[in-house]
């Protein structure tokens, strides 16, 4: 207390006592006031909560519904990828209260897709938390927890559902455990899906899942009648270049896809594999030799006789007798024909129709499983190296690489980059020109011919106008130098209705090894049956009575008698 | 303390004479009657708007709720019902029973001309096939002879490729369409392919749950 308090503290006047008495008072009706207001607030808040149940809750039940990732479609809105409720059950040794080994039958019970051993080894684990499963439905969560054992927890998951199974896995992915995006459109456009303004956005890819099982069954069907190894195969729109189906054989579940990523299943045969695709490439070289004037005429000649250059030696396969013309070069699949074309147009001009055909980078499209193609090194591009990528050796690249450069090779010369997403109506993209009009109309008329008179007969589906061209090539052998004869890969690169081409499509076949081997009964007969099934879906109507415009090669073949 | 201060005084109406004491005790005391029953009755007729309100507002609750949980189990039930008609499955039951090839460039009529030569044509099966399309359908053989399958599908077969004689034979079980009723709804085809659903279900009952359904490795018959 200072010195000025005391002294005011010891002066004492008359009717001090009552002002002492009235503050104090005055004091006391304060804390009254405020004690009563007190219980006035806690008395009021007690009946609105009595009377009105209190606010309303905003949000809790609702938001449950939303999913964490954004479905994702098809072309026509069919789901192919959407999340659901799922629980995980987790034991914490530890806690477990109940005997283990009754509490691991129960579970047993409940979650038949466990064995009761593995279930009990991880109830008597010595660590702190263990999962028992993953992904089990509502229904199993509930007798879980009506077992009651605190040592037993329940996580929600959200997680993801792939209806159709195993179909256009390789394009659509899978999501790990912990949901991100690991393979597929599910890590391509992962940001996207799990971006939380476009939850409720489906994304909708190009893919047209009936086009996608039409193309997978029937590369499976053949594939387990030749006991091939593996298969792919894409269907693509010329015009936008959407990718309408993309397959890869064999294939895996998305719903469980194992954490195998090396297995052979998980290797996207299409966009990731890279192999050298042959015959298909002859198609390209005569393209560019037209178009760069390394050819002047379609009844130019090219001698079958066999090339020796550096160490190689290019023969034809069925030599024919007499030289060839351009449109028969194709028609019979002459790799000293397309050879000479190739050394006359040279190395400069053949990298630069490759380089803008997307040959020399990575395959395209959003998939980030992106195949890095092999083709001679800049220095060792000499004259053998043209001529062996003239027809398609010594160059590999992937399934859909080769759709592509065949799209822009028929609609006209435009190419467009490949997508896996839709493209809107009016939201086409401009693309780059890379061959003339005048080619992409010739070739057309070729691949036509190659198919009605030539390797590709198996292709012909009646009344869609088929065009295209067979592609056998032999293995590399594995760690050894040089090519195994008896494994081939085998291809057929075409395009539907040639008089107006609209899709591309490009089948694959990995080293059939029962009956034939070659393309043209392997992979060809699959085209057919593909162009059979799509087309009808796609609105491409049969018609037997049209045929794209051959003219100008009459008299330069010799067509096919038809018994 | 003001308060304390004034209020004394005026508790206090000294000069105030007798009977205007007391009247005015009367009317104060009719209007604190009159203020009390006026705020009860306000007061329980707010608290049953309220109460009505509340009541509104549980209901609308409850229907988000209850909304919530049909649209969940509508997403499941969608989701079970696409994972039992994907395609891969669909395939394998056009595989294994109903056997429907892709139509072929042949029974595509551009225009009437087209279907006046169709006509002409020989064979029997031409007019029934040109007026219904659905009729492609073509019933595998060994179903059919298979010992124990009804005999429907053989007769299907015929009423499938012959013109429909004028009384048709009918499978037991099988409802009698209307004389008028078109080829493609033919009871008897139905009739079959109820029978063979019929059949492969019971030899295949349908798995107990959709997450077994989904993982179930397919079968090997249908690869995929």
């Amino acid at each position: 207390m200072s010195p000025a308090a005391a002294r005011q503290a010891d002066i004492r006047l008359p009717g001090h006592r009552q002002m002492a008495l009235g503050v104090a008072r005055q004091r006391l009706a304060y804390g009254i006031l405020l004690f009563a207001g007190l219980v006035l607030m806690l008395g009021l808040r007690l009946g609105e909560l009595a009377l009105f149940d209190g606010p309303p809750q905003r949000g809790g039940a609702v938001a449950a519904a939303t999913a964490p990732r954004a479905e994702i479609h098809d072309r026509n809105g069919m789901v192919l990828a959407s999340s659901y409720e799922a629980y995980a059950v987790a034991a914490r040794p530890f806690d477990i209260q109940s005997n283990k080994a009754v509490l691991a039958r129960r579970l047993a019970l409940i979650l038949p897709d466990r064995p009761e051993a593995a279930i009990y080894a991880a109830l008597t684990h010595p660590g702190k938390f263990r999962y028992l499963a993953r992904r089990i439905v509502p229904e199993q969560a509930q007798k879980i927890r009506e077992l009651g054992d605190p040592g037993l927890t329940l996580e929600r998951e959200a997680e993801r559902l792939y209806p159709n199974v195993r179909l256009g896995a390789h394009l659509i992915g899978y999501t790990g455990l912990d949901g991100t995006g690991e393979g597929g459109i599910e890590r391509a456009l992962d940001a996207r899906l799990t971006d939380p303004r476009l939850k409720d956005v489906p994304v909708v890819l190009a893919m047209d899942a009936r086009v996608q099982q039409a193309l997978e069954s029937e590369l499976q069907a053949q594939m387990t009648l030749a006991e091939a190894e593996g298969a792919a195969g894409v269907v693509l729109d010329v015009h936008t270049g959407e990718i309408l189906a993309l397959a890869s054989l064999p294939t895996f579940n998305s719903n469980s896809p194992g954490g195998l990523t090396g297995m052979p299943s998980h290797m996207n045969r299409a966009t990731l594999g890279v192999y050298e695709l042959g015959s298909t490439f002859k198609a390209f070289t005569i393209a560019m030799a037209l178009d760069s004037g390394a050819v002047k005429s379609l009844d130019e000649r090219f001698p079958t006789s066999a090339i020796h250059i550096s160490r190689f030696r290019i023969t034809d396969v069925h030599p024919k007798p007499y030289p060839l013309s351009v449109p028969e070069v194709l028609i019979h699949s002459s790799n000293v024909g397309t050879a000479r074309m190739a050394e006359r147009m040279g190395a400069a001009v053949q990298k630069d129709f490759l380089k803008k055909l997307g040959f020399l980078d990575r395959a395209p499209g959003e998939l980030m499983e992106r195949g890095r193609t092999l083709y001679p090194a800049d220095d060792n591009w000499g004259q053998s190296a043209v001529m062996t990528v003239g027809f398609g050796h010594g160059i590999a690249v992937t399934p859909l690489h080769l759709a592509s450069a065949y799209a822009t090779l028929v609609n006209g010369g435009i190419r467009h980059e490949p997508t896996y997403l839709k493209v809107a109506d009016g939201n086409r993209v401009q693309g780059t020109r890379v061959f003339t009009e005048r080619t992409s109309m010739l070739l057309n008329g070729m691949l036509r011919l190659a198919v009605r008179d030539g390797t590709g007969r198996k292709a012909d589906a009646e009344g869609y106008r088929v065009g295209g061209k067979t592609g056998t090539a032999e293995k590399v052998l594995s760690g050894a130098r040089g090519y195994d004869r008896r494994r081939n890969i085998t291809t057929f690169a075409g395009a539907f209705p040639m008089d107006n081409p609209r899709y591309v499509v490009v089948t694959m076949v990995d080293d059939p090894s029962k009956g034939s081997r070659m393309a043209g009964s392997v992979a060809a007969p699959v085209f057919k049956n593909v162009v059979t099934r799509i087309a009808p879906v796609l609105g491409v109507a049969p018609d037997t009575g049209r045929e794209p415009d051959t003219s100008a090669f009459e008299g330069l073949y010799n067509p096919r008698v038809v018994r | 303390m003001m308060a304390f201060q004034t209020a004394a005084p005026a508790r206090q109406p000294r000069f105030a004479p007798e009977p205007r004491q007391k009247s005015a005790g009367r009317r104060g005391w009719a209007a604190a009657g009159i203020m009390v029953a006026g705020t009860l009755a306000i007061a329980l007729a707010s608290y049953s708007l309220s109460l009505k309100v509340s009541a509104e507002r549980a209901a609308t609750v409850k229907l988000a709720k209850q909304n919530v949980a049909l649209e969940r189990e509508l997403k499941a039930l969608d989701a079970e019902l696409r994972v039992r008609m994907r395609l891969p499955q669909l395939q394998r039951w056009n595989d294994e029973v109903l056997a429907l090839q892709p139509i072929t460039a042949k029974q595509y009529l551009g225009n009437p001309l087209h279907l006046a030569a169709y006509g002409t044509q020989p064979s029997v099966t031409a007019p029934v096939a040109a007026a219904a399309p659905t009729l492609q359908l073509t019933l595998r053989t060994d179903v059919a002879t298979r010992p124990g399958a009804p005999e429907a599908p053989a007769r299907a077969l015929t009423a499938a490729v012959l013109p429909r004689p004028q009384s048709p034979p009918l499978a037991k079980g099988a409802t009698v369409a209307a004389p008028s009723a078109p080829v493609a709804m033919d009871p008897v085809l139905v009739a079959a392919i109820d029978a063979m659903a019929r059949e492969a279900a019971s030899a295949e009952p349908a798995p107990v749950d959709l997450l077994r359904q989904v993982e179930m490795p397919d079968a090997p018959s249908g690869g995929n």
